[in-house]
């Protein structure tokens, strides 16, 4: 069957973005992550399956030597100094050549990256806060990985907590004497709960609302069993409870609702840079898959024409999401014209996109696995791994309802949660 | 479902049907639904898996089912509910587990084309029945069809009428000599005890005449099966490659003879549909397990199924179910019925039974999709076993020949096409 091979086919040229939007370092930088990504990752497929180590080897070469986590950061504390939010288009190119090697490591490292730029963004992040994540993400040799306690759609264990964007708080935070406790009961993270070094949790507080940042190994960070997931194995998670853990003021900054629709904007960003890139990566396997395979006793596949019809809307879904979510990419560059970050109209549009994006991906993965027949499904052709990811993170995403909430309530004035 | 399922009875639910729904349910409640999250990791093994599997072939009996009474079997194939009774079994072992119901299902195909009325061959089930009935460990019956070259086009009889089939059988004095090579056939990978082998006496043939349906021992000489392949899903149910080397078997070990066995293997397509309920019994669950969760989950103090939008979507997934079930029960009427519906393995029949298949297939999955969405993470968790029924139910779209060649047989029924 299937060899675990490097792309042969210019997916740059047959699924066109808008290239004025890039300048010349930044195709740079997508080329060495596609270099990466085709000798790394994807000629080594067969051999590694979904081996936990070498994707930690694999992305370590990716965030560390070839510097793609310091790459937002300002030179002064030690980053490449791509200024925000322009790289946004930067970025969508980057992501989409993990997502075509492994959306698992596409999507820990987009949490990272999404978390990184919403703090460099938001005006209330103090520069000690700053220091000690640049460090994090500049000075280290390893990949420091961050697992993120966001706001999701409701609580498991029945219990009641302050909403932000329709969304559930998943955390508190209270202030005592010089410094506060952090708690949480069987949060879920949105990544890498059982092996990150640190945590970002946005917590509620009497009033308002914190984003903290805390060790894992600190005193009463309980983590959960590992959790067996469908796809994202690169993403070891599992809930996490948050035992009266104590905290010094350094590391809590006060934010606003505006911090989560940043942060959730760029994480869409990066996420559907990932699902196109891995709709991509099957857009090449279920062509090589039909190059030679004949129906009706004669006359290839791809020639007939109800099967042409199925293995063109692959392609079109691909062509279709790309601009979206270049188009994303620039509406984030320039919040002068689209709004700023943070604000409704830019978090609605990631809302939007994301989920067409999203789902047109998906769909692209499932009529291709569909066209491939058993080819499809067995684990040899790689498809169906990348149909496990891409629906994992969908999910992960929260899905198209909390979505529709967002637009009803903007579009609308819906009052809906 | 027991007497707590909110969904329809079937039209033609009966006292019997209550009770081996029953019993199977206590099977699945107790040995497979606590185990079957380790499945996946089982998938070469079999550790778990045979032994749940032999509770319910063997301990149970199930494995008899098909076999007609005067050989030692419960008799379902010379009756009129042989499809409705395997709707309801395999419903229920599928809300269990749809690689389990997969591998059960597929233990009486290849015996279909020889134990159903109207056409049961006598002497084949005297040889054959007694590995099913007189024994104490399961017996894994195979069709193996689909080859390297594609498995659609040698389901496609109506238009290539065995054209494209590469494994050969010539006749050798009182012997067939089997030679070819096939892959994917379900409960192989080593498992294999007996096989239906579809082959072709006359290679490229398209005359019906030349399709041949040949029972091979899984121990003859010069069969070789290959290692189960890694799939998405479906863990419990091996597949692989099996060669056939100069297989040589009694000449009488040929279902029918020319013409018939092409005919009575288009019934072997058409009661294969019934694996519309692989798709269904999973999202039945799906909907058991959901409701647990959105009473339990809240959102702002309220349970996520008190919540409009989430119930929006929830109602959706539950009319999937009743459509599909209503679809699948009716099909399994029109087959067991053909003194109204006509042959089993009419084009009408053929296109009705794929269509089915093919809807209730779709459905099913987008309800699972739907199910997922709505549990968020823990949709993505193989601790809530959703995520599991999905990657499951996939394969329903593809296999038997492919959402495709189901659309050409439908087509081609309703619209009188002449060359699809
Ligand atoms: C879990 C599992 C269990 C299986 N069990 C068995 C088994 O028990 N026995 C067995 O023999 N096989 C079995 N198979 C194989 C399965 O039936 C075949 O995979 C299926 O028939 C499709 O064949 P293929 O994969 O070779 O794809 P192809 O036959 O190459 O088909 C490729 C694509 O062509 C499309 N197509 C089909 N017909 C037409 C047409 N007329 N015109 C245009 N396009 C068309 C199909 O929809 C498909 O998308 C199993 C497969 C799986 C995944």
């Amino acid at each position: 069957m299937k060899e675990g091979q490097s792309d042969t086919i210019n997916s740059n040229s047959y699924f066109p973005y808008p290239k004025e939007w890039l300048d010349a370092e930044s195709e740079d930088i997508a080329e060495s992550v596609r270099k990466w990504a085709d000798n790394e990752v994807i000629a080594k497929r067969l051999q590694f399956r979904e081996d936990l180590e070498h994707q930690m080897r694999t992305l370590a070469i990716l965030a560390v030597d070839i510097g793609l986590h310091r790459l937002i950061w300002p030179e002064e504390i030690g980053g490449v100094g791509f200024p925000l939010p322009d790289a946004s288009s930067t970025l969508v190119r980057a992501y989409e050549e993990i997502g075509r090697a492994d959306p698992g490591i596409g999507y820990i490292s987009a949490a990272n990256i999404a978390l990184a730029a919403t703090l460099l963004e938001d005006q209330g992040i103090g520069g000690e806060m700053k220091k000690k994540m640049a460090a994090a993400f500049c000075d280290s040799e390893d990949v420091e990985l961050f697992s993120l306690i966001l706001p999701g759609l409701g609580d498991i264990n029945a219990k009641s907590h302050r909403i932000v964007s329709g969304r559930e708080v998943q955390a508190e935070l209270q202030n005592e004497g010089n410094g506060w406790i952090l708690r949480a009961e069987r949060a879920r993270p949105f990544n890498s709960g059982y092996n990150a070094s640190m945590y970002g949790v946005l917590a509620s507080l009497p009033e308002g609302l914190g984003f903290a940042v805390i060790e894992a190994d600190k005193k009463g960070v309980e983590r959960g069993e590992l959790l067996k997931t469908t796809g994202l194995s690169a993403s070891l998670n599992s809930d996490v409870s948050l035992r009266d853990v104590r905290l010094s003021d350094d590391a809590v900054a006060f934010v606003d609702e505006s911090f989560y629709k940043r942060l959730s904007a760029w994480m869409r960003l990066l996420t559907g840079s990932i699902a196109v890139g891995s709709a991509i990566d099957v857009y090449r396997l279920v062509k090589d898959w039909a190059d030679n395979r004949v129906i009706k006793g004669k006359g290839l596949l791809r020639d007939n024409p109800m099967d042409a019809a199925v293995l063109a809307q692959v392609a079109m879904d691909i062509v279709n999401s790309r601009l979206l979510i270049h188009n994303l990419a620039r509406a984030m560059a320039k919040p002068g014209v689209f709004g700023i970050g943070g604000g409704d109209d830019i978090f609605i549009l990631s809302g939007v996109i994301s989920v067409r994006v999203l789902d047109d991906c998906m769909h692209a993965i499932n009529r291709a696995m569909e066209m491939m027949g058993s080819a499809g499904y067995s684990k040899e052709w790689h498809v169906e791994k990348h149909w496990r990811d891409l629906k994992t993170m969908q999910v992960y995403l929260g899905g198209r309802t909390p979505v529709e909430m967002d637009v009803a309530r903007y579009y609308y004035g819906s009052d809906v949660l | 479902m027991g007497k707590e399922s909110p969904f329809s009875k079937n039209m033609t639910s009966s006292p019997a049907e209550t009770y081996i729904r029953r019993i199977i349910r206590d099977w699945a409640d107790t040995v497979v639904i606590p185990m079957r999250r380790h499945y996946d990791e089982d998938w070469h093994e079999h550790r778990l898996i045979e032994p749940a599997f032999k509770a319910l072939m063997v301990d149970l009996g199930f494995q008899k089912a098909m076999i007609p009474a005067e050989f030692g079997g419960w008799n379902f194939g010379n009756t009129d509910y042989l499809a409705t009774a395997s709707a309801w079994m395999f419903e229920e072992v599928a809300r269990a587990d749809s690689g389990i119901a997969l591998a059960f299902g597929v233990c009486y195909w290849p015996m279909i084309m020889v134990a159903v009325k109207p056409h049961i061959n006598r002497r084949l089930c005297a040889e054959f029945a007694p590995m099913f009935v007189d024994t104490d460990k399961p017996v894994y019956g195979v069709v193996a069809m689909t080859e390297p070259q594609g498995g659609s086009d040698i389901e496609n009889l109506d238009l290539l009428h065995g054209q494209t089939i590469k494994t050969t059988a010539r006749l050798d004095g009182d012997e067939w000599v089997v030679n070819g090579h096939k892959l994917w056939p379900t409960n192989t990978g080593g498992l294999a005890d007996l096989f239906g082998v579809v082959c072709t006496t006359k290679p490229g043939s398209d005359d019906d005449e030349d399709v041949a349906y040949i029972y091979v021992p899984a121990d003859t000489p010069g069969v070789t099966q290959g290692n189960a392949y890694e799939k998405a899903g479906m863990a419990a149910d091996k597949n692989g490659d099996v060669w056939f080397e100069d297989v040589r078997v009694p000449s009488w070990y040929r279902a029918h003879g020319p013409g018939l066995d092409a005919l009575y293997l288009k019934e072997v397509l058409t009661l294969g549909m019934m694996s519309a309920t692989f798709s269904i019994g999973p999202v039945m669950n799906v909907y058991e397990i959901l409701r647990d969760f959105c009473s339990q989950k809240t959102l702002n103090g309220k349970p996520l199924k008190e919540h409009d939008a989430i119930a929006a979507e929830l109602s959706e997934i539950v009319a999937g179910i009743e459509v599909s079930r209503a679809a699948t029960y009716r099909l399994a009427m029109m087959l067991d019925r053909q003194d109204k519906y006509g042959p089993r393995w009419s084009p009408e029949i053929l296109a009705k039974a794929r269509s089915t298949k093919m809807f209730v297939a779709d459905k099913c999955l987008e309800g699972c999709e739907k199910a997922m969405e709505i549990m968020g993470a823990y949709g993505a968790d193989r601790d809530w076993d959703v995520e599991k029924h999905w990657r499951d139910i996939k394969m329903g779209q593809l296999y038997e020949g492919g959402k495709q060649l189901a659309q050409m047989d439908t087509a081609r029924y309703y619209f009188d096409c002449e060359t699809l």
